[in-house]
């Protein structure tokens, strides 16, 4: 029985920038030259001005826990033998909110307001995802 | 914006009949069979012929290639008026406001809104991995499990924030099982104790196995109708009073906090001329107990973050204050893809008509029913809700 890969973005002429800048370590988001808004997921015009000049950014990589959870269940089978999936919403210190994962850490050390930091793995050509780790490794997870 | 510009409010506009399909755990039938079964139990039980229903909205996640104009043509409709859902979960309730303005206005007289879909984990997660765009390209690729990650995360912020506990969420669910052993038609009816829902597996945590639906297959229809084609029926009547939707997201905070009726939720009841405490239930759209919870706050049952203790203080069992999806909402009956929330708006009529039977909630006059759908990213996109009263003459 093959071994199912990972689902992957799309790559489009919306979001190609970013997938490859990922690939290469560097956050970088589209941010509208018209309102200064951030902005995350891609997309063709500002959400909150409906501007199309925008200008592909890199972000600082840091940001805040919103929420999380262990998901036990994944919906792929690529992810059932890394269960649970460490899944994160990540409130960025430019203001957009990312969900993503926590790869690196255990869900008990995660905590609601925690600082996190963007990590990056490269997965195909000039394709890489977005990943999180808790800034702080030396809580005791109180 | 003043109270009922963003509601809708309808004179003449009657839900004239409803049908519900079995529901099947396994082997379910085509989505094309639930409809048409939908279809032809709704216009029996409208007693008109179907020569007059002039107007059909379907949803269904699994039909395509099928279609509305396919779906008429199987079923032998000639029509004024299209729709097909759009709206994932919220579909059936935005169809059934968009007909009902389409009758009031007399451009059709007789819409049939159907629903159906054969759901099952492994279909409804395949969905999920690629049910649109920032869903396939932005959430897919970390596994985030579906809705059931999503939600989970809601949950957990609401109990952050606001100190909701698992008992008060577990209350919904084990209350609405209650209401199940009395509806043959629900495939989960044996009680569920709130110890059975605090140890139950972990899904996505906080929520565990009680926490999600079961995906089945199932089916469901009403017909939205013009008081004149109720001529020759029968009372009682049930009227839909009033109306309203929201599609809405943040584009900066996806775990939701509040949902779209925040949007119209008092201002709904207000233009139906209905107290919180005049209606004779509610029939929420219960895919979650936390999405239950933020249905009733934005509802105006309760202040933002009151819900947990809202729930904890309220009896919602079929005899208490508030009855709470009285046929044991989605979460006892099964989550039947795209046709999951239509069982609420069925079960609001069957109530309002009289024929809950064993569940019946006595001396019901007025209900709200509440639709919720369009996993996007991080949250429900779609939402809205009617409000029906029932009528002993046209």
């Amino acid at each position: 029985m093959p071994v199912p890969s990972r689902p992957l973005p799309r790559v489009s002429d919306v979001n190609e920038p970013m997938l490859r800048a990922a690939a290469q370590g560097r956050l970088l988001l589209q941010r509208c030259r018209t309102c200064a808004a951030w902005i995350y997921y891609p997309r063709y015009v500002c959400p909150w001005c409906l501007s199309a000049e925008l200008d592909w950014q890199e972000a600082a990589g840091t940001g805040t826990v919103v929420s999380y959870s262990a998901v036990h269940r994944p919906q792929h089978p690529y992810f059932l033998p890394r269960a649970p999936v460490l899944l994160v919403a990540v409130a960025l210190t430019e203001g957009p909110v990312v969900i993503a994962d926590l790869p690196h850490d255990p869900p008990e050390r995660v905590r609601i307001g925690a600082q996190v930091r963007a990590t990056f793995e490269r997965v195909g050509d000039d394709l890489g995802l977005v990943h999180f780790a808790l800034l702080d490794r030396s809580t005791t997870g109180l | 914006m003043a109270a009922g510009e963003r509601c809708r409010s309808f004179e003449d506009v009657y839900v004239a009949g409803y049908g519900e399909t079995p529901f099947h755990k396994r082997q379910p039938w085509s989505p094309m069979r639930y409809l048409a079964d939908a279809a032809r139990r709704t216009v029996a039980a409208a007693g008109v012929d179907r020569t007059r229903v002039d107007g059909l909205g379907i949803a269904s996640f699994g039909l395509a290639p099928g279609n509305v104009c396919t779906v008429a043509e199987h079923l032998g409709l000639r029509l004024r008026w299209t729709m097909e859902g759009a709206q994932g979960g919220a579909s059936w309730v935005v169809q059934v406001l968009r007909a009902a303005e389409a009758v009031e206005r007399r451009v059709c007289d007789a819409v049939l809104v159907i629903a159906g879909d054969a759901y099952s984990v492994d279909s409804h997660m395949a969905l999920m991995g690629s049910f649109n765009p920032p869903v396939r390209d932005y959430l897919a690729p970390y596994g985030f499990g579906g809705a059931n990650g999503l939600f989970a995360m809601v949950q957990r912020r609401h109990m952050h924030r606001y100190g909701t506990t698992e008992q008060q969420m577990g209350k919904i669910a084990v209350t609405q099982r209650e209401h199940a052993a009395a509806n043959p038609n629900a495939l989960l009816r044996e009680p569920l104790t709130m110890a059975e829902y605090l140890d139950a597996r972990m899904i996505a945590e906080p929520l565990r196995l009680y926490d999600c639906v079961l995906p089945c297959g199932g089916g469901g229809g009403v017909l939205v109708g013009h008081r004149s084609i109720l001529d020759s029926g029968e009372a009682p009547f049930v009227r839909l009073v009033a109306g309203a939707e929201c599609t809405k997201h943040s584009a900066h905070d996806p775990v939701m906090v509040e949902g779209g009726w925040s949007d119209f939720g008092r201002d709904l009841l207000a233009t139906a001329d209905v107290a919180h405490d005049d209606l004779g239930f509610v029939q929420l759209y219960d895919d979650y107990p936390i999405i239950v919870a933020l249905q009733l706050e934005d509802l105006g049952f309760c202040d933002k973050g009151e819900a947990g203790r809202f729930v904890e203080a309220t009896d919602l069992s079929i005899t208490g204050e508030l009855p709470l999806n009285t046929g044991g909402g989605q979460l006892s009956c099964g989550q039947a893809g795209a046709a999951g929330g239509m069982l609420g708006l069925v079960e609001g009529v069957r109530q309002l008509q009289g024929q809950g039977a064993r569940r019946q909630v006595a001396g019901a006059r007025t209900g709200l029913v509440s639709g919720f759908g369009m996993v996007g990213y991080g949250h429900g996109l779609t939402t809205a809700a009617v409000v029906l009263k029932r009528r002993e003459r046209l």
